[in-house]
């Protein structure tokens, strides 16, 4: 019983660590951001970071971190995303953020861009990035 | 006035398109509804005059007691190109089963984004009639088989031509999306109680629409205002009809001209709508009302609304829906008439009216793949001042791509 509980507290703990997603921006970039700003950027409500200079979100195409990020952070399915954005797309009205296959290529675009915004598994952060919030 | 039927123009992209393919990259985009549904009871004659008229099959609407997949599916695809220097050019073509899967420009428009805030488009679009009628056909958007046909009945008028600018703006956590717009339609309208299609226009249409949303609450409010052309309805099926009342009920000729002046058509059209929306902890609710119709004319204003109520449990959503159209007879400009003129008027004003009714309905959504939803309904309608109710069930596929 024992091992078992063991087993299953290593097993929670060990999805948790690898799955923690990390909201990061370009390493000169000093804004502070909370949820709700973050998810103002990614819904396309807010085109600005809190101090000014333009937000412009980076998504990743699919995968465990978009998952996470999408319920965590907007609160919503994966499902309900689309739908969002299908409203949005097909009246004229906003585009989904541009997507990325994985943690790498968003990294190496924020790495380079000071007005890119974009979330990573936490494992994934390297210095070339800052981290702004996790969840 | 509600059943207006179809509209078709030549399509003024395709060249637009393809010179666009040329210069910067295009984007593909597109939606599609594969949908079947079928009605229990057979249209009969409800107002017990004897034949099943046009308002009756109405009431029958898309589907009859033969499973029919065509009514309610669709396919779309956008074709959109970025310029560059904040300049796009977009176009929505789109097969529509109700209208044989003939393709049609639905949206075909050239934006331009001024700044972070103001967006300008310019072309063809659809007039955001109500809070969801420019997205009314992409079944994926929202959650039941089709939003609710009270208020989002299919409009001939529907599709326009003109500029719309958008803004959007913060304020604190709230966020607004306002556009504004300026537009105008002609082609042909179906009134089924004159059982004819009518050359009509709207001249000078002017709407302005905001959504208001914070976190789980959204606020909209909207409308537009037009000049309505509906000449060919009163020259060819209203005024014939007063002139032989005229001969019959021994009206003068000033009788005639007024009873005309205050039974036609034409006039300023008028189209408002209100509602709110929560979306809390996967509890849905939503709240639409509507009030339109052509001001000072022998077509009453018609009073819509829908609320509906639904849960989101993981990849299922259930929701019940009900609805109400009302058209309440206004024939309060005809009390300065002789009491025979005012029931010629009275008369022919109820013989216009549209096909009012209630309805309830349950749906399913069941989100089965990342771009794709099975729905299926079943919905029960109770035409007004008629004891009788029609109900049948319908199901399909909304995807995006």
């Amino acid at each position: 019983m024992k091992k078992l509980i063991l087993l299953v507290t290593s097993l929670l703990f060990c999805t948790s660590a690898l799955s923690n997603v990390a909201v990061i921006v370009h390493p000169s970039n000093a804004v502070a951001m909370d949820k709700k700003a973050i998810s103002k950027v990614f819904l396309g409500k807010s085109k600005k970071f809190p101090g000014g200079g333009t937000a412009l979100p980076i998504d990743i195409s699919s995968g465990g971190v978009k998952a996470e990020f999408t319920k965590k952070v907007l609160g919503k399915s994966e499902s309900q995303m689309k739908a969002y954005w299908s409203k949005l797309l097909f009246t004229g009205k906003g585009q989904a953020p541009k997507a990325v296959d994985d943690d790498a290529a968003v990294i190496d675009l924020i790495s380079k861009n000071p007005s890119l915004i974009g979330y990573v598994s936490k494992d994934s952060v390297s210095d070339s990035v800052k981290v702004v919030a996790t969840f | 006035m509600k059943q207006f039927k179809k509209l078709k123009t030549a399509l003024l992209v395709a060249s637009v398109c393809c010179s666009a393919a040329t210069m910067a990259e295009v984007r593909f985009n597109g939606f599609a509804s594969i949908k079947a549904g079928v009605v229990f009871d057979d249209a009969t004659d409800l107002n017990g005059n004897g034949a099943i008229d046009p308002v009756e099959e109405a009431y029958f609407g898309l589907y009859d007691k033969d499973l029919s997949f065509k009514p309610e599916s669709i396919f779309a695809l956008q074709v959109s190109s970025d310029l560059g220097e904040n300049l796009s050019v977009t176009a929505q073509f789109y097969a529509d089963g109700r209208e044989d899967f003939d393709v049609e420009a639905r949206w075909a428009y050239l934006s331009y984004e001024i700044n972070d805030s103001w967006k300008v488009n310019l072309g063809r679009m659809v007039l955001p009639m109500f809070y969801k009628s420019e997205f009314q056909k992409v079944g994926y958007a929202f959650n039941g088989v089709r939003l609710p046909t009270a208020v989002y009945g299919d409009f001939d008028f529907a599709v326009v031509e003109g500029v719309r600018v958008d803004n959007s703006t913060e304020l604190g956590d709230w966020s607004m999306n306002s556009s504004f717009g300026y537009s105008s339609w002609d082609g042909e309208v179906v009134i089924s109680s004159l059982g004819g299609a009518f050359p009509a226009a709207f001249k000078n249409t002017m709407s302005a629409n905001t959504e208001l949303s914070w976190e789980w609450f959204t606020f909209f409010v909207g409308g537009f205002i037009a000049e309505v052309d509906f000449s060919a309805i009163d020259n060819s099926a209203l005024y014939p009809q007063i002139d032989a009342a005229a001969g019959a009920f021994g009206l003068n000729a000033t009788e005639v001209a007024n009873l005309k002046d205050t039974v036609k058509f034409s006039g300023d059209g008028q189209y408002y709508y209100i509602g709110a929306s929560i979306d809390y902890n996967d509890w849905l609710l939503t709240v639409e009302y509507a009030d339109y119709g052509v001001k000072d004319s022998g077509d009453s204003f018609n009073e819509v609304y829908y609320v509906t109520a639904g849960k989101r449990i993981n990849e299922f959503t259930i929701l019940y829906t009900y609805e109400d159209y009302d058209q309440p007879i206004d024939l309060s400009h005809l009390d300065s008439f002789s009491p025979v003129a005012k029931q010629v008027g009275a008369g022919l004003m109820e013989a216009l009216a549209a096909a009012t009714f209630k309805s309830q309905s349950i749906s399913l959504r069941y989100d089965f793949h990342s771009n794709a939803a099975l729905k299926a309904d079943i919905f029960s309608a109770e035409p007004l001042h008629m004891n009788k109710s029609i109900s049948g069930m319908s199901f399909g596929i909304d995807l995006v791509f």
